[in-house]
């Protein structure tokens, strides 16, 4: 089923959390909203579930008007930022919530309900795990817990509030694959929410860039990492250092022995390196401007140069982008 | 090292165990004893004269009206208590600083004053006097009046109780449900309350102590005619005033009781709630 938000507006108070958002969702795909925090990602991802209303503009879903029906008529399954599971029933009793509360011509037996969260229980890899309260669940076993009571009801759409965003930096990586993985399996719209420019780089299809209330950019990750519309996304989707007024990347710093003969080069001083990583991580300061400037070069390159802090070096960026203010 | 800790600690300590023994002091004198004079002097006739004491006419009707009285204004301060806490806890809306105040009014406001307003309003002389004399509708000096008044000084105990429980929970599981498709209902029967269970239950039962014990209010109201307006609090004043002291205070064991109950019944809950509410 797809999503299509046209228009949308929100505003508490004088704040506007939403100024004109237009996007598209195919069947299928994985999208995610990225922005930093107030940038009316999570605010689009509720108005999208029913959970808020816009101020205007529509929410069409399987191209259909759903702007104003309620959030227990859309079939959207929606993953909670903390969760948010029953804390008085258990995981099973949890999972099962959705078809309980069924309308009765609707509501599945009660042997189907069991089959069906007992498939669901071996499916997040938790099935010895049923009888337990969300209390006694590690972080990541709750959030595999809140995945699958919002597929119990089977929806059309998947909405997922900053999924990874309570867990340690192991659990994130792991958890986020297998959700790429479910994801393929199940052939719904998935948007989930992050403020985290490599989870939705790794994991989307493609990626909204969110600031202010505002897409800025939309397309596949490969689009927005290489052509970025403007300064903000180009700065938000890595880190960059400000050379003569134009952007560039710090492993597009080149860096050289004092009288290299490249023409754009600059006299910098080495003033901290960072040599723990794959990549080696170098703070300069123009000698001319007095700038501060990032770079990072491969460990080979490193070991030929033998850079030592205070070391007196040439600079000069390879790809420099000029963004219209 | 070990000798000077010693020393640090010997002054506290003295000071501790004053304090304590203080406090311990005091709550005999002020709790104990009374509470223990309470029960010797009901039974210094024997259980014979207790039992007669309870059982008479008027004492049966006063205990009769503070259970209809109590079995009114609990069940409907739940209603009234869920109804402002869930409008509080969970929306943002102007006047609702105001209106959280309002709740408070109950517990700032002299019984006695609460008594009065009620006479004020529905009283012969009152504002809306003349309109139900005309009705034959009488709520000063009668019954309906005596619940007005216990529901209003009883107000804040449940919403109180459940405002800062309810915020503290927040919605957000409330959301799931509704996205799982439950139905208003279905979300209220099967996520809020039992989440807010243990602390719906400390409110009733504080405030069904106050509504039992209440005296301020309802004395203003009830115009104490013996054997149809007189609640337990007023029939153990009536028997005392007239000297009559073993019965008034059998009467009021029967308070003291409830209270003792009470007090059990809150350490349960306190103690549930908060292996909750976590």
């Amino acid at each position: 089923m797809s999503i299509e938000v046209r228009n949308i507006r929100r505003n508490f108070g004088a704040f506007e959390a939403l100024r004109d958002v237009s996007l598209r969702v195919e069947d299928g795909e994985l999208f995610a909203l990225l922005g930093p925090s107030g940038s009316g990602k999570t605010s689009l991802l509720r108005i999208i579930a029913g959970l808020e209303l816009p101020d205007g503009g529509t929410i069409r879903l399987n191209d259909e008007d759903a702007t104003g029906s309620p959030a227990r008529d859309r079939q959207v399954g929606f993953v909670f930022q903390h969760y948010a599971l029953f804390r008085h029933m258990t995981v099973f009793e949890n999972i099962a919530f959705g078809l309980r509360v069924k309308r009765s011509r609707d509501r599945p037996a009660d042997s189907v309900i069991r089959r069906k969260v007992g498939d669901l229980l071996d499916l997040i890899q938790l099935t010895q795990l049923g009888d337990r309260y969300p209390a006694q669940l590690s972080g990541g076993q709750r959030q595999r817990v809140a995945l699958a009571r919002a597929l119990a009801v089977e929806p059309k759409v998947l909405l997922l509030d900053e999924p990874f965003g309570a867990l340690d930096a192991r659990v994130r990586k792991e958890l986020r694959r297998w959700l790429r993985r479910l994801h393929d399996e199940l052939h719904v719209a998935s948007v989930f929410v992050t403020h985290d420019r490599e989870e939705a780089l790794e994991v989307a299809d493609r990626v909204a860039i969110m600031n202010h209330g505002r897409i800025e950019q939309t397309g596949t990750p490969a689009e927005v990492y290489d052509n970025p519309a403007n300064a903000f996304v180009y700065e938000f989707l890595g880190d960059v250092t400000i050379f003569d007024g134009g952007y560039v990347r710090p492993h597009d710093v080149e860096i050289s022995r004092r009288g290299s003969p490249t023409p754009a080069a600059v006299p910098a001083t080495v003033r901290f390196i960072v040599a723990a990583g794959a990549v080696v991580r170098v703070e300069l300061l123009r000698e001319d401007t007095e700038a501060a400037v990032e770079a990072e070069i491969s460990r080979e390159h490193y070991r030929a140069l033998a850079l030592r802090i205070g070391d007196r070096v040439d600079i000069a960026p390879r790809h420099a982008r000029i963004f219209p203010a | 090292m070990n000798a000077r800790r010693r020393i640090a600690d010997s002054e506290p300590r003295l000071l501790r165990w004053s304090i304590i023994s203080l406090a311990i002091a005091l709550t005999i004198l002020f709790i104990v004893l009374p509470l223990a004079a309470v029960f010797i002097q009901a039974f210094n006739k024997g259980w014979s004269f207790w039992l007669a004491a309870i059982s008479e006419t008027n004492a049966r009707s006063a205990i009769e009206l503070s259970l209809l009285v109590t079995a009114i204004a609990v069940p409907l301060n739940v209603v009234f208590g869920l109804a402002a806490a869930w409008t509080i806890a969970r929306f943002r809306f102007k006047g609702r600083d105001i209106l959280l105040t309002l709740i408070d009014i109950p517990f700032g406001v002299s019984p006695v004053v609460s008594g009065l307003i009620f006479v004020l309003v529905f009283g012969a002389q009152g504002w809306l006097g003349p309109w139900l004399a005309d009705r034959d509708i009488q709520i000063v000096f009668a019954v309906p009046g005596i619940v007005l008044a216990t529901v209003f000084v009883t107000f804040p105990f449940v919403a109180r109780e459940l405002i800062p429980l309810m915020q503290a929970q927040g919605s957000s599981e409330e959301e799931a449900a509704i996205a799982l498709g439950a139905t208003g209902w279905q979300m209220f029967r099967r996520v809020t309350l039992p989440n807010i269970k243990w602390g719906l239950l400390y409110g009733v039962v504080l405030c069904t102590a106050r509504a039992l014990g209440e005296f301020g209010a309802v004395s203003v109201v009830s115009g104490h005619i013996r054997g149809l307006t007189n609640t337990i609090p007023l029939h153990v004043e009536i028997l005392y005033n007239e000297y009559n002291y073993t019965a008034a205070f059998a009467v009021a064991s029967l308070l003291s009781v409830v209270a003792v109950i009470t007090l059990g019944l809150k350490k349960l809950l306190e103690w549930k709630t908060r292996e909750v509410g976590s």
